[in-house]
């Protein structure tokens, strides 16, 4: 099994092209039995992993069951958040816990920030050639 | 130099124009917050905030939670 992969980065707005390129990345999100394939963006600038609210409730958790509530600042300090845990599997690697703030606000970005996809995963960016490469911890 | 009464600068203040009415009012608001401590709030939309890049409770909670599911899943 390889232990890194290498992912290019996602352009974003097509009229803008490499200049509107972001590192996304391709997971699986399970919770409960119940998978999600997503694009999480890689943010070194977040201190948490951040889920939007409708992607919580398409992976059937239930928001009155979560019972930690958490502070996030920013553009998300006006939504109530709370943690949820959930599998997440990136490419071949073996499935790990990743701990979500779950946001009420239903435009937030999949985020993966420091805690815990940082802890998790390493990452080596390649900004000039719009690639990422990946390594499980 | 000798203190004006009150009786002596209202009629003074009523000959000033409107934006400097507004001003002195101003003026005098910030005088009083400032000698009580009150930081105004057009300064606390100012003041600098948490944003998600130190958003380190909120981290300390998920480690939490983390810690809980990893505790209830391997006894």
């Amino acid at each position: 099994m390889a232990n890194k992969v290498r992912f290019a980065f996602t352009e974003v707005d097509p009229s803008l092209g490499a200049l509107s390129t972001l590192p996304y990345l391709p997971l699986t999100l399970t919770y409960q039995g119940q998978s999600l394939n997503v694009s999480g963006l890689l943010d070194t600038g977040s201190s948490v992993n951040v889920l939007p609210y409708e992607m919580g409730l398409a992976l059937g958790a239930v928001w009155e069951n979560q019972r930690l509530s958490l502070p996030l600042g920013g553009n998300l300090a006006r939504f109530e958040a709370r943690a949820l845990v959930v599998k997440a599997t990136v490419e071949q690697f073996p499935a790990v816990d990743l701990a979500f703030a779950w946001t009420q606000d239903k435009y937030a970005p999949l985020i993966l920030g420091h805690m815990n996809f940082f802890l998790a995963f390493d990452v080596c960016f390649y900004r000039s050639e719009s690639a990422f490469e990946i390594s499980q911890k | 130099m000798t203190m004006l009464t009150t009786t002596q600068f209202v009629p003074m203040l009523r000959q000033l124009s409107h934006s400097d009415k507004l001003l002195l009012l101003n003026f005098l608001v910030s005088e009083l917050l400032r000698e009580s401590g009150i930081v105004p709030l057009s300064i606390q939309d100012d003041l600098p905030r948490q944003g998600l890049h130190d958003s380190f409770e909120a981290a300390a909670i998920l480690a939490q939670a983390l810690k809980e599911k990893q505790e209830l899943t391997h006894g």
